[in-house]
């Protein structure tokens, strides 16, 4: 089955699961009470604030290469390694050299969607590593054997039952749909693979030029342990994930946190300048930051979708989005889901393949009145589908019938001619379309607005 | 061409953008509760917000009333291995009272395994600054000792001076002494370890800190 017709079964089947629709309802309600109310409580003028956030990310695309070679050097210099990778696959194979090279057996590994962009963790199976992942909603799923439903929250379309159940088959634990207990199982189970990991694997919500530094936020602590145990510590960073200066996080954490989650702040935003310093009793021996570009490069060279980079992946254009809501995450079938995902996705993995994500959009605008970096989503939603029209040649037919369809009906006498004939025409192909279409056709009126119009018909 | 320079190259474009200086965020009148305010006003403001994410606040007048509510806390947990850094203020709230300090670990003088870490209750340090505006705790490897101290006991108690609190977290971003030094990992703990990965269910103690208590000394 190729993407389209994954998309239009599971959009179907999702569209009529009502408890989905609850699980989702409910999640995302929660979500818009806090974020509508931090957004208050914190700033005065939270368009303003999104106005500079969106100045100094362009400030990053104008200067993209050489901030880039500021944290390379900054970072490097205090002992940590910086690799470039063109595309996954040269990702993966950074980290299976890493692997090798410290005969590692044992990974853990905080949320990062990089790592899931690149299939990391079906590279660490092949390879046969143990590999924990340590968030808990990244946790649920792993478990589960499922892909994450959300950017930010990958276990949204769980509901405790499901998870009780799945924590009694994989972790060994007596049933409870207490969340605080399936909670505390998650934690004690994954200590000891904090504490016996040969490497952490991290991604990055920001990397720092000025500072050479990446940024890591979180509530759980996980990313935390993950930077602090192992004596390894590789993190994998888009290269659109820039900032110009430390003290820019004073703007972009609250940004993030509030878009996100609805907090102030999330619990630990960590940064990291380098391994272990001689006078530190602990941290990582050798710390690596594999830089990814994998189809970044090919966007930033389009003027008309380079602003796309400036996302800061909060997952608020997928909140709001009423597509998103009623098919869910996994319908995507992509690593980045909604709005942005149906953006990035054609650029990052091919037109051809991806572009009916483009079109799962009623330009309703929710997404672009959301976004904290002011990313006009739901145009460029509607410039990809222009851009897959000129890439596509199996579109020349449609094409040609637009053309043919504007010169009818831009003409009058053309309607009123073909009027008859329509008349004949529809109730021969009705029942067809109304049975493959769940939608039925109207009822043709017996006169039409023009014969109307002419004989005067309308009370004044 | 190595892979670094190819990327480099993609990403040189010509393009109708461009190239700006522009000046690093400063805090500004976007945030509801700017301009600065009284000392007595940031201490209430980080009280309040830390109280409200749960984290457990001291206001404490001497060394010897903080060395009081630190051995409350240890009789508030189970196990009895606590770990401290080696800040010269939590050695003096120690000496005021000699039998606090030998129930504790000092780890600058302590070989660790990460398994053994695991063992500790309770970990003790001080602090870089405290941010007013959101009840935030911020510090690095080099002043909590390394990075491990802060994050795997289930009770991180954090000592500190009226004199750390800042209004935003930008003043201690930019804060050049802060920036300088030896230092590998900074932090920023904004209430105890926490998550709400199940149905929104706001649950404290995911993988870090159950508890966060903070110990305040007027100076």
């Amino acid at each position: 089955m190729n993407n389209y017709s994954h998309f239009l079964k599971e959009a179907k089947t999702m569209a009529a699961n009502e408890t989905h629709r609850l699980k989702i309802k409910k999640a995302i309600t929660s979500y818009e009470t806090q974020v509508a109310a931090m957004k208050k409580q914190q700033f005065s003028d939270w368009r303003e604030a999104r106005d500079v956030a969106t100045g100094i990310k362009n400030e990053v695309l104008e200067n993209l290469p050489d901030l880039l070679q500021q944290f390379e050097e900054k970072l490097t210099s205090r002992g940590a390694k910086v690799l470039w990778a063109e595309n996954a696959e040269q990702a993966r194979n950074y980290i299976g050299e890493i692997i090798a090279r410290h005969n590692a057996r044992k990974v853990v590994k905080s949320k990062s969607m990089t790592t899931e962009e690149i299939e990391l963790n079906e590279y660490l199976e092949k390879l046969g590593i143990e590999n924990w992942e340590s968030d808990l909603g990244e946790l649920i799923v792993q478990l589960a054997g499922e892909k994450p439903y959300h950017i930010v929250t990958p276990a949204m379309h769980k509901s405790k039952s499901e998870i009780a159940s799945l924590f009694v088959e994989k972790l060994g634990i007596e049933y409870t749909e207490n969340a605080e207990e399936l909670t505390m199982a998650a934690r004690a189970h994954l200590r000891k693979a904090f504490v016996t990991a040969d490497i952490g694997i991290t991604g990055a919500n920001f990397i720092i030029a000025d500072e050479g530094a990446i940024v890591m936020t979180e509530n759980e602590g996980n990313g935390r342990l993950g930077m602090a145990c192992p004596k390894v510590h590789i993190a994998i960073a888009g290269i659109e994930k820039m900032l110009p200066r430390l003290a820019d996080l004073s703007l972009f954490l609250p940004l993030l946190s509030t878009s996100g989650t609805g907090q102030q702040l999330t619990g630990y935003n960590s940064f990291v300048r380098g391994p272990q310093s001689a006078t530190e009793p602990d941290g990582p021996e050798e710390m690596i930051v594999i830089l990814l570009d994998n189809g970044r490069s090919g966007i930033y060279r389009q003027e008309k979708f380079q602003h796309v980079l400036r996302c800061i992946r909060c997952g608020a254009c997928l909140n709001a989005c009423p597509v998103f809501r009623t098919v869910g995450g996994h319908t995507y079938a992509t690593t980045y889901q909604g709005p942005i995902g149906s953006i990035i996705t054609p650029q990052l993995r091919g037109m051809g393949e991806w572009q009916h994500l483009a079109h799962a959009c009623s330009l309703c605008g929710a997404c672009t009145e959301v976004c904290p970096v002011g990313i006009d989503l739901h145009h460029l939603l509607l410039e990809t589908r222009w851009q897959a029209e000129q890439e596509d040649a199996a579109s020349k037919k449609w094409h040609f019938a637009i053309q043919m369809w504007s010169k009818v009906i831009t003409k009058r006498k053309m309607v009123d001619a073909l009027r008859p004939l329509l008349k004949l025409f529809i109730p021969v192909v009705k029942p067809f379309m109304s049975a493959n279409q769940q939608k039925r056709l109207p009822e043709m009126a017996k006169k039409s607005f023009a014969q109307m119009w002419e004989k005067n018909e309308f009370s004044r | 061409m190595s892979s670094r320079d190819r990327i480099l190259q993609n990403l040189q474009v010509p393009n109708s953008l461009k190239k700006e200086s522009s000046q690093p965020f400063q805090d500004s009148s976007i945030y509801s509760d700017y301009p600065e305010k009284t000392k007595e006003e940031l201490i209430e403001a980080f009280r309040a917000h830390f109280l409200a994410l749960n984290g457990e606040f001291f206001h404490v007048r001497s060394k010897e009333e903080a060395a009081e509510r630190v051995a409350e806390l240890l009789h508030s947990v189970e196990g009895n291995r606590y770990l401290v850094d080696s800040n010269p203020l939590c050695r003096d709230i120690f000496s005021s009272v000699p039998e606090l300090e030998k129930q504790f670990d000092d780890i600058t003088k302590t070989s660790l395994e990460a398994m053994e870490f695991a063992e500790y209750s309770i970990g003790l340090t001080s602090a870089d600054f405290l941010v007013a505006r959101t009840g935030s705790i911020v510090l690095r490897s080099s002043i909590a000792a390394g990075r491990r101290l802060s994050v795997l006991p289930p009770l991180h108690i954090v000592v500190a001076t009226v004199e750390q609190i800042v209004p935003s977290l930008d003043a201690a971003l930019q804060n050049s002494e802060f920036r300088n030094g030896e230092w590998s990992y900074g932090t920023i703990i904004t209430g105890p370890s926490r998550t709400s990965d199940i149905e929104k269910i706001l649950v404290l103690g995911a993988h870090g800190p159950k508890r966060l208590a903070l110990i305040l000394l007027d100076a």
